[in-house]
């Protein structure tokens, strides 16, 4: 029966692999040298990263004042890329952990880059809540723990202390979770290595992993386990992050809408970054009957849907502006769209309103390169949806005598740059140095014609 | 907080109080110490002796061995002196901690400030610390002793006698008697010697006018608070007209609600001023309108033709006879008979205008400094005697008086630190500032004003009475030659029947004293001619001086050159003024530099579009172009993209005196014929506020509202009526909670009348030495990080020339439901159980999200670190407030130090705190006293009864985040409703 229904579906990964060629494929890349496809884009990575360290530098040791921010508006960029990083980092989660729960087999493909994605982008977006700080290095105040100091807590009642431990935990259970999943494959790693270092490095990190039916399903258990952990995640971070600007008192920030706004903003953001990221790399890599078009084609489906929801949230913001009677909210919605911002909100409307649609057709959707293009054209219109949602709100409030503009300095411009610098240099490295592609689960979605092979 | 004042009885008590010594040996020489000293050195020493065991200066390290006997570590004193720095001559109280004066208060007693302080006096605190103030005397360039000096001069002097040619003494206006009294000695001592008095700011005309009606040269004295109906002509008496504190004293006085009436006031004026953005009524006229107005007015007083407005106000003039006031600020001998006429004809003479006790506080001629020029130029003048003032700078004719001076044998200049003229003169005697220096002055007849020095001199500096007493022939000490005069003289001028010694020591304690005025003979009345005036039509150049420069003495003071100026809230520069249609005619836009053309000299502005002002006038500040002010090109942060405050070889703003003109005796600031022309080049404009209206944007409007209910306004028929006419009738705020923050003790609040406030940003600057706010720059005021906890926020209402201004005094609400506090993910900004919203540098770790939440935006970011390295500068800053590092979010404290100290004491005492003990410095330095703060727990404290007056709201209200900080409705005297309650 299972096999009838299987064979009726069309095959999630092409070229009639068998489970040698799977693992050859994906361990092969780490075994071969770095192409120089490679190391173009790790130099660039590693010189935006290089960029974005002078930068955090400068400004750590100078101030806060290189930055083009004012006593009207306190944040711009920095919490800008944090939104951003945080919502870029939900693609992943979701793949690999709602879609297993779900049994969306089509993920197994896709859901190690898209969780090491998560793990990447969480880290840029942590960095910002440090590097925004007049005193970073009192960073360690945002921790509640036992301390001479009175003891002084954290002020529980502030989001940015709720966001301090949304962001830790997500980072905490990404990594495991990411990690977890990856054992299997470091220990098909270890059992082909040729060298003596490589072969303890990996013997070390896959735990003495030794394939037996036991061992597998504890594992599974395991996976299991941590997957249903990490799914609320995907709701929750970004509703914490949304609760900074829906518990202010900000018009255009004060918005009950915020948490499920957020989270679909995240994930629409979040999947156009693993469609840029996947794309180059199934090209790069030659991942192509891996990563199929089916799956970039799925991927752009979660895309409109999302998309929808975002579209829906703008109009539902205009609309309880002007249901509510409220004058200053009223105004910075029409000041959004019209005022001197007015360019980056109609980018943000054009990119994420505006984009999404076309993946309604299958002709672009099965078009790689159109794919590619529109999914950054995503990316840029999400972090233009936080830059609008913080900066226009902040810089025309409540007093008009406190107005003002805002316009970025070269180290926040650097800084940005510098996070992107960040998440390619670790995507590159883990292109290169871990197994790409979840190799124990794409075996297990295999087609098979005749007989088992003899591996695994 | 009651003040201990006290006063020194020798110039020996003043060393023994512990001193300051000099800039160049500040860290050797001087013997007492400071804690910061002591600790710095004691901590350097002990380093020093344990790694070099070499010989350290471990001996200075001994704080106090023998303990000055007044001197208590952290307690401030309080002496009462006058301040010089604007020339109004205000009585002040100067806070001494650990010797060394740290903040100026207005005497709450003197008759002119009457407790309040402007703001140049209260920043000129500064200026005593400032490293490039000069402190040794020259002798062409050389360095000299002051004997040498005297020698050279006096050499001059008796070269000058034997050639028969002219001695000049060419000073600002003197109201010493005891420099009077010795000017008139070396003026025996010198037959060929003169004396001539200008003020860079001319009052001439009204001096000349009065010789012209009453035969006698003479300033009246005005009595704003008798007056009912005050018609003002220019004069922007709340701003920076003659005595600006004193006239906003007293103008509130008569604008109490509670009376039955209060004063009128009209203003007419071709430029937005202080006193038009107050007056009930506006009237905007060119200069030569306004005199034809003044005619007209003239013309419906005596019967005549009268018509349209003029004879509108002339039948309100009419209507309070005795108790009108007309005052004119143009420096015009036409206008100012004129006026003349009308206060004559109103019976005012004598009830709001005093003849018989005269201000001294401007008695110069603009005439006689034109005879100068005349005689220089004819090789008269041999020797040049130079005190206060700086010609080359203020006058029309500088340059050439500059030119005209290097061929004069003998030049001195006294000035406290180098200016134009100082450049030029051989000799350069420094002046001592005000707060080391020993003066009696009588700026207004009948009230003789003491100045006592309050720190050991900084330098070795003299003041101009002694040196010319010492030409003289009378040499004695600086204490001696004001005390000894008084001897000989006190009892021709005494009230009561103290001894002198009493007398004089009461007078040093309370720092004035009552005198008999000199008994003048003035002459009846007569109408004079009316000479021609010379105001042309078309576009006509404007130059006033502005609120914090004046006339530029103060423009090396960086706190007067970062005041926003109360009307165009520029820092850091003068513009051309230009009504908004006249720019759209001339297609000029904000910022855009332009050449104005006057005189055949001309000056490159940046425009600024000003609403309220005559089409045709260009309105341009004076004070700026200042040499010396060089010195700020690079004040503020570095970092890459900073833009320097100035260019190279630029000064702050630019100098317009060369383009004034001068009529047959009079200068003239206004109707000057001007021609404007495009440069094509830009320039930024460091705004503090770059929206000026209520009103939303137009394109960006919501129908629901176009104006924001910040500003509640009414007139004063309708608040009779209702008081709580105005009032935004917003939703009531219910909660579900129930109060757990009980305040049992203490719940501080506080009120602005917006009905009382004039804008004159006293306040800001008393704020801002109080609690060490720091200068940031020109750049960093563009990028609108400036760091004054005290903002006043200006909104126009109306169109065209015909606006209303409201001020509105902005600082940290105190809300009861802060929204910053909750937000703050360390506890940084938290709740006092007093009420109290308080900030915690040494928590924060600036994660801005309070400023962020905060409705109000007065939260002020530490983006740099701006604690400077100037030792000397920062002996003014306040022990009792911390400076603030880099990183941290500040913002106004309530002066938290005050209530710790007041309650302090009330405890030490035993005795409850009563309303009133508590001054904040924004409170007490108040010309208008327009803040009211206290205990909103005790029902009987002002501020509870204000909390229940009808005029009271909170901003924003409807967010509930309860703010402690009310304001009042502002009441005009208007009958028609113009515009509704709504100020937009």
């Amino acid at each position: 029966m299972a096999n009838h229904v299987e064979s009726l579906r069309k095959p999630l990964v092409h070229g009639n692999k068998n489970l040698k060629t799977v693992t050859d494929d994906v361990v092969g890349i780490m075994d071969k040298k770095p192409t120089g496809l490679w190391w173009i884009g790790f130099i660039i990575a590693a010189s935006a990263l290089t960029l974005g360290i002078v930068a955090v530098s400068y400004q750590i040791m100078t101030g806060i004042g290189t930055w083009g921010l004012n006593k009207t508006v306190g944040w711009a960029f920095d919490i800008t890329n944090f939104v951003f990083w945080v919502g870029i980092g939900h693609a992943g989660t979701l793949i690999s952990a709602i879609l297993f729960l779900f049994r969306q087999k089509w993920r197994t493909s896709i859901n190690r880059s898209a969780e090491a994605m998560t793990i990447f982008a969480v880290i840029c977006a942590g960095l910002f809540p440090i590097i925004h700080m007049g005193r970073p290095w009192m960073a360690y105040w945002m921790l509640p723990y036992p301390n001479t100091r009175g003891p002084l807590w954290v002020n529980f009642r502030s989001p940015l202390a709720w966001d301090v431990f949304a962001i830790s935990t997500y980072l905490i259970i990404s990594a495991v979770f990411w990690y977890i999943g990856m054992i299997p494959d470091l220990a098909t790693v270890r059992d082909r290595a040729k060298t003596k270092v490589k072969k303890w490095i990996f013997g070390f990190l896959s735990f003495g992993w030794s394939g037996s039916f036991k061992t597998w399903h504890r594992y599974e258990t395991v996976y299991g386990l941590l997957a249903g952990l990490a799914a609320p995640l995907v709701v929750s971070v970004h509703t914490i992050v949304s609760f900074d600007f829906a518990t202010s008192a900000i018009p255009g920030w004060h918005t009950t809408t915020f948490p499920p706004y957020f989270v679909a903003g995240a994930v629409f953001s979040g999947f156009a970054m693993v469609l840029t990221l996947l794309i180059i790399a199934r090209k790069a890599m030659r991942l192509e009957e891996y990563i199929t078009v089916k799956h970039i084609e799925n991927m752009t489906k979660v895309i409109i849907v999302t998309g929808g929801i975002v579209t829906l949230s703008y109009a539902t913001e205009f609309f309880m502006a002007w249901y509510s009677g409220n004058g200053y909210e009223q105004f910075v919605f029409l000041n959004r769209a019209m005022g001197p911002f007015a360019w980056a909100y109609w980018i943000m409307v054009g990119c994420n309103l505006l984009t999404p649609q076309f993946f309604w057709f299958k002709k672009i959707r099965t078009n790689m390169i159109m794919v590619f293009i529109l999914s950054i054209f995503i990316n840029i219109g999400m972090w233009f949806e936080r830059f609008v949602i913080i900066v226009t709100s902040l810089h025309r409030d409540f007093l008009p005598s406190a107005w003002a503009m805002y316009k970025p300095s070269y180290v926040e411009i650097a800084t940005l740059i510098g996070s992107f610098g960040l998440f390619f240099t670790l995507f590159m490295l883990f292109i290169r140095y871990l197994p790409i592609i979840s190799i124990g689960e794409v075996k297990s979605v295999l087609q098979f014609k005749g007989r088992h092979g003899g591996e695994k | 907080m009651s003040k201990e004042k006290r006063y020194w009885m020798t110039k020996d008590d003043v060393t023994s109080v512990g001193s300051v010594a000099g800039p160049a040996d500040l860290e050797m020489t001087s013997t007492e110490w400071n804690r910061r000293d002591f600790l710095k050195t004691t901590g350097f020493s002990l380093a020093a002796f344990m790694t070099a065991c070499s010989k350290t200066p471990v001996n200075k390290a001994i704080p106090f061995l023998i303990q000055p006997e007044e001197v208590i570590p952290g307690k401030a004193y309080w002496y009462a002196s006058t301040s010089h720095a604007c020339g109004t001559g205000c009585g002040v109280l100067v806070k001494n901690r650990d010797s060394r004066p740290i903040k100026l208060e207005g005497s709450p007693d003197h008759p002119l400030s009457q407790g309040g302080l402007c703001p140049v006096c209260q920043a000129s605190i500064i200026e005593l610390y400032d490293s490039k103030r000069l402190l040794h005397t020259k002798l062409s360039g050389k360095e000299v002793s002051w004997n040498d000096l005297d020698k050279s001069v006096v050499q001059g002097l008796q070269k000058a006698r034997e050639k028969g040619q002219q001695i000049v003494l060419l000073t600002e206006t003197v109201t010493s008697p005891s420099t009077i009294y010795y000017i008139q000695k070396f003026l025996k001592k010198y037959s060929n010697a003169i004396h001539i008095e200008y003020d860079p700011i001319s009052y001439s005309a009204i001096l000349d006018a009065h010789e012209v009606n009453y035969g006698k040269r003479i300033l009246p004295q005005y009595d704003f608070e008798k007056a009912d109906m005050i018609l003002s002509l220019d004069a922007d008496f709340l701003g920076t007209w003659l005595s600006p504190t004193q006239f906003t004293k007293d103008y509130r006085k008569n604008r109490n609600l509670e009376a039955k009436h209060i004063s009128k006031h009209i203003q007419v004026e071709s430029r937005l001023s202080v006193s038009g953005a107050k007056a009930d009524k506006r009237i905007v006229k060119t200069p030569a309108e306004m005199l034809q107005f003044v005619k007209d007015i003239e013309h419906s007083l005596q019967g005549k033709d009268g018509h349209g407005i003029a004879l509108e106000i002339a039948k309100e003039l009419k209507h309070y006879k005795g108790k009108s006031l007309v005052v004119s600020g143009v420096n015009d001998l036409a206008i100012q008979i004129l006026v003349n006429r009308l206060n004559d004809a109103l019976g005012n003479i004598g009830k709001t205008v005093h003849l018989k006790n005269p201000s001294f506080q401007k008695g110069g001629s603009d005439f006689a400094v034109a005879q100068l020029l005349t005689d220089m130029k004819a090789g008269k003048v041999g020797a040049l005697l130079i005190a206060g003032v700086n010609p080359v700078y203020d006058l029309p004719e500088g340059e050439q008086f500059g030119e005209l001076m290097k061929s004069i044998p003998t030049t001195v200049s006294f000035s406290a630190k180098n200016n134009e003229t100082t450049e030029l003169c051989n000799g350069v005697c420094p002046s001592p500032h005000y707060l080391e220096s020993w003066s009696d002055d009588e700026f207004t007849a009948g009230v003789l004003s003491m100045t006592q020095p309050t720190i050991q001199g900084l330098g070795d500096t003299q003041t101009f009475r002694k040196s010319i007493a010492g030409w003289a022939g009378f040499s004695d000490d600086e204490r001696n030659l004001v005390r000894n005069y008084w001897k000989k003289i006190y009892t021709t001028r005494k009230k009561g029947s103290q001894s002198f010694n009493r007398w004089w020591d009461n007078l040093v304690h309370d720092g004035f004293a009552n005198i008999k005025a000199k008994s003048l003979s003035i002459g009846r009345f007569t109408k004079g001619s009316l000479p021609k005036s010379e105001f042309n039509n078309g576009l006509t150049l404007m130059a006033y001086p502005s609120l914090q420069m004046l006339d530029g003495r103060h423009a090396e003071n960086p706190w007067l050159q970062e005041l926003p100026d109360p009307i165009t809230k520029l820092t850091w520069d003068n513009a051309a003024s230009l009504s908004s249609k006249k720019a759209k005619e001339l297609g000029l836009s904000q910022g855009e530099v332009v050449k104005l053309t006057a005189n055949e000299n001309s000056v490159k502005l940046p425009v600024y579009i000003q609403e309220g002002q005559s089409d045709e006038v260009i309105a341009v500040s004076m004070g700026y172009g200042r040499k010396g002010t060089e010195r700020f090109k690079n004040l503020g942060p570095e970092w890459i993209q900073k833009k320097a405050t100035l260019g190279d070889g630029e000064l702050v703003g630019e100098r317009i005196n060369h383009l004034l003109g001068r009529n047959e005796n009079t200068l003239s600031f206004s109707g000057i014929s001007v021609i404007i022309s495009k440069t094509g080049k830009k320039k930024d404009l460091a705004l503090t506020q770059t929206y000026n209206t209520l009103k939303n944007p137009e394109n960006t409007s919501p129908p629901s509202m176009e104006v924001r209910p910040f500003i509640q306004e009414t007139t004063f028929d309708a608040y009779k009526k209702d008081p709580s006419s105005g009032a935004h009738h917003g939703h009531q705020v219910v909660t579900l909670w129930k109060d757990d923050h009980p305040y049992n003790k203490h719940h501080w609040g506080m009120a602005v009348d917006l009905n009382a406030c004039t804008g004159c940003s006293a306040c800001v600057i008393s704020c801002q030495v109080e609690n060490n706010v720091p200068v940031v720059g020109k750049d960093e005021v563009f990028r609108r990080r400036d760091m004054a906890w005290m903002r006043i926020d200006r909104y126009y209402s109306g169109e065209g020339d015909d606006v209303d201004v409201a001020f509105q005094p902005m600082l940290c609400q105190h809300c009861d439901n802060s929204p910053c506090e909750p937000v703050c993910p360390v506890l940084a900004t938290v709740h006092s159980s007093e009420g109290l919203n308080q900030q915690v540098y040494n928590r924060c770790v600036g994660t801005r999200f309070c400023a962020n939440n905060c409705p109000y935006k007065v939260r002020r970011f530490n983006w740099f670190d701006y604690a400077h390295n100037d030792e000397l500068e920062n002996m003014v800053l306040n022990p009792d407030v911390t400076v603030r590092s880099r990183g941290v979010m500040e913002k106004c404290s309530m002066c938290i130090q005050r209530i710790q100290e007041a309650k302090f004491e009330a405890k030490q005492k035993g005795i409850p705190l009563a309303d009133g003990d508590i001054n904040l410095a924004c409170q007490q330095s108040c010309p208008a006293d327009a803040i009211t703060f206290g205990d909103l727990n005790d029902p009987e404290s002002d501020i509870s009864k204000l909390v229940e007056d009808p005029r009271h709201y909170h901003v924003l209200e409807e967010l509930n985040s309860r703010p402690t900080v009310g304001y009042l409705t502002m009441v005009r005297n208007r009958k028609e409703e113009k515009g509704g309650n709504h100020h937009g």
